[in-house]
């Protein structure tokens, strides 16, 4: 804070991510507005007027001067708009900052990782030459505990950090290390879509325990039981088809189990391996996680159609195959009964279906002519 | 004038099974195995002990691992193997067969016949052969210990068909007073576009292979184990299979009516038209458990053997096979096996090149 031009920010989402941000970002002395449409999740918080938190830096209340369900209120005169929530909501949430965004303010969502979706969004409102920033995972690792608690188990050490347009990644990036320090600079926002490592292993590891989820409620763990030797090589394949995507891209990434240690997942011994089975069964902050009771759940309907699909797209764009990516949307398609891919995040929906690499790598880096 | 001499290649599940049964029935048997220690404590106790369709302890004729003794004088060859097998044991028998032996393969799962006849040219062998095949094994069975098989039951209704498909009659009436549940179907493309096994193991391996893996298939295989989205994927894959044989014009039923019909399941559930159902009602799967790990025949027969034929006679006959590659591949990728190339393709039939009526052509004539 004290080194921080900024001083107010405006949260939107009052989920886990949101009220652990509120909380996290309040002790460190700045002004949070928290925003959502939700009352049920609005009203407990506005009755105590905060949130009450459990956290590694302490136990305690976060006062919140404006918890609101009205836009402006919240955002107006605020340096940051953070946007902290499953990407399927970043279209809702989007569209409510649009009329009031200001091009003072900056766009910050934590995670992002929906590549151009948002940029699109906000030229739909009329805002030209849109400017925002992400990063690819959530900075925390929590949940909402009750109406008017959360808990934080882990502030993230490691965040892949992004802007767009490329160009204004660096600016973005000085203004938000200031609130995050553990931020990553990278170049833009085709480098924070690549690190989103729940699109990776939930939806293989979800379609090869499907029988067990259904047949026991989820009665077993999710990551520890669930993530077997052979189930860890079909991660493997499918993260190997990931990084050549990127590699023809020339986007900047890791590999998985890299990501994961440096994320603070696993261990380095496992990390060393270079194998998913081992980063999963050596990883303390996943074991105990159950897993969920059915499938009809965001490990298939969320990381499938906004994970899985951007691969297989951004494959389609440079050129490379993505089989096991595909043959994966394909059968979680099946196995719901539902297809996966008729609201996914295409290039389609991003407005720039049958794009070449040239013209995306450059709309990437320099944003848009309008 | 029926056969009485019947040399059985193959001593697992099958074998064992068929060893006893065919000995209390009055043939005289000849069994196989490629290892001595298959075959030695059979040899210490006196036979093999069954129980179930037939009861007591069987002395077997013949136990060897001869090849030459297993055949000498043999009426029929049956080949009780897993489909991987069926290389080896025609690479060993090219040299010693005889256009007079007629071979049955049973089960042939998919293509059977058609690559242990491909496998024998490939090793030399050039005179005439008869060969036979059930789409599955001939009996419900399970081997209990090394000396040891409880027959549950004969497979109901089993579909039958030769190869060349011009000795069709000759095969059946053959086979008929030995198996008086098989019925005669059109040709081989028929008995392969039935495989069962491989419709509902592979999604259902595939889907469980976590919970397999990390209680080394502590559960039912049958009744637990095919939840509502395995059995959408079984039901999709099933499509590709019924529609590939409709472009080949191969008459075929759906799984649910080929597991009802092979008497695995109930009629309540087979005309519910409902999948998991059907293997929760299904009572000769009740108690079966799972396999132990990935490395099983469910994985290693049924894609390789299985999936990977319907995928080329997808091919062959231009119907798209999205789920069925997308297991093939999957697997692959899982188990560091490319089925697509080890497993059993147009050329391994010996129908490479061939054109759809080619293919049923070559299959009545076998050339």
């Amino acid at each position: 804070m004290a080194n921080s031009v900024v001083k107010t920010i405006a949260i939107f989402g009052a989920g886990g991510g949101g009220t652990s941000a509120a909380a996290h970002l309040t002790t460190l002395g700045f002004e949070i507005r928290l925003y959502s449409q939700d009352q049920n999740a609005l009203v407990p918080l506005q009755q105590i007027g905060g949130i009450e938190y459990e956290a590694p830096f302490g136990k305690g209340f976060a006062k919140i001067p404006i918890i609101t369900d009205d836009a402006f209120k919240a955002m107006d005169g605020a340096d940051i708009v953070m946007i902290v929530s499953p990407a399927h909501l970043h279209e809702k949430w989007i569209t409510a900052a649009a009329p009031y965004l200001t091009k003072k303010q900056i766009l910050f969502v934590s995670p992002g990782h929906t590549l151009l979706l948002i940029p699109q969004i906000l030229r739909a409102h009329g805002l030209k030459k849109p400017v925002f920033c992400e990063t690819a995972t959530l900075p925390y690792l929590c949940r909402r505990t009750g109406p008017t608690t959360c808990k934080i188990s882990r502030v993230s050490d490691f965040m892949v950090f992004g802007g767009f347009p490329g160009c204004e990644t660096t600016r973005q990036f000085e203004i938000v290390k200031t609130i995050y320090p553990s931020v990553q600079c990278f170049s833009n926002v085709l480098e924070t879509v690549f690190p989103y490592g729940n699109a990776i292993h939930h939806p293989p590891a979800f379609l090869c325990n499907a029988g067990r989820v259904e047949a026991t409620g989820g009665d077993f763990r999710h990551y520890y039981d669930g993530i077997t030797p052979s189930v860890g090589r079909l991660i493997d394949a499918i993260d190997r088809e990931r990084l050549l995507v990127a590699r023809a891209l020339g986007a900047a990434t890791m590999p998985f189990v890299e990501l994961f240690y440096r994320m603070g997942y696993t261990t380095k011994a496992a990390c060393d391996t270079g194998i998913a089975y081992e980063a999963f069964h050596q990883s303390e902050p996943d074991k105990w996680i159950p897993a969920p009771s059915k499938l009809e759940h965001r490990y298939f309907l969320e990381d499938v159609p906004y994970g899985h699909i951007i691969y297989s797209e951004l494959g389609r764009i440079a050129g490379v195959p993505t089989p096991t990516i595909n043959h994966i949307i394909y059968l979680a398609s099946v196995a719901l009964g539902h297809d996966l891919s008729a609201d996914a995040l295409t290039l389609e929906k991003m407005g720039v279906s049958g794009i070449s690499k040239e013209r995306f790598l450059h709309l990437l880096e320099y944003g848009f002519d309008d | 004038m029926g056969i009485k001499k019947i040399a059985i290649l193959g001593a697992g599940h099958g074998g064992f099974a068929a060893a006893a049964d065919l000995t209390a029935r009055g043939f005289e048997v000849r069994l196989h195995a490629r290892r001595q220690q298959t075959l030695s404590a059979l040899k210490k106790q006196g036979g093999v002990f069954a129980q179930g369709v037939q009861d007591g302890l069987f002395p077997i004729n013949l136990l060897t691992t001869n090849l030459e003794e297993a055949i000498a004088g043999a009426e029929l060859i049956m080949l009780v193997l897993p489909s991987v097998a069926h290389k080896f044991y025609a690479e060993g028998l090219a040299p010693l067969l005889n256009p007079d032996i007629p071979v049955f393969v049973n089960p042939g799962h998919t293509g059977g016949a058609l690559h242990f006849v491909n496998e024998l040219r490939r090793s030399g062998y050039v005179l005439p052969v008869k060969t036979c095949e059930t789409v599955t094994l001939t009996y419900i069975c399970r081997k209990t210990s090394l000396k040891a098989v409880d027959i549950f039951s004969y497979t109901r209704k089993l579909k039958f068909a030769a190869f060349p498909g011009k000795f069709a009659k000759e095969m059946y009436n053959l086979i008929k007073p030995i198996y008086p549940e098989i019925s005669l179907v059109g040709s081989v493309l028929e008995t392969a576009l039935t495989n069962i096994n491989a419709v509902f193991h592979t999604p259902a391996m595939l889907m469980n292979a976590g919970w397999i893996e990390d209680t080394k298939g502590d559960f039912k295989f049958y009744n637990e184990g095919i939840t509502p989205a395995i059995g959408r994927v079984i039901g999709e894959l099933d499509k590709e299979r019924m529609q590939i044989a409709g472009a080949l014009k191969v008459p075929t039923a759906s799984f649910l009516e080929n597991f009802y019909q092979a008497g695995l399941t109930t009629k309540a559930a087979f005309e519910a038209g409902d999948i998991p159902k059907a293997c929760v009602a299904s009572k000769p799967n009740k108690e079966i458990k799972s396999p132990s790990s990935l490395d099983h025949r469910y994985v290693h027969e049924d894609v390789g053997y299985g999936l990977v034929p319907f995928a080329e006679f997808g091919r062959l006959a231009g119907v798209g096979t999205p789920t069925i590659d997308a297991l093939v591949h999957i697997f692959s990728e899982m188990m560091e096996i490319s089925f697509s190339k080890g497993g059993l393709t147009l050329a391994g039939m010996g129908l490479e090149n061939l054109d759809p009526r080619g293919v049923l052509q070559f299959v009545q004539e076998g050339s």
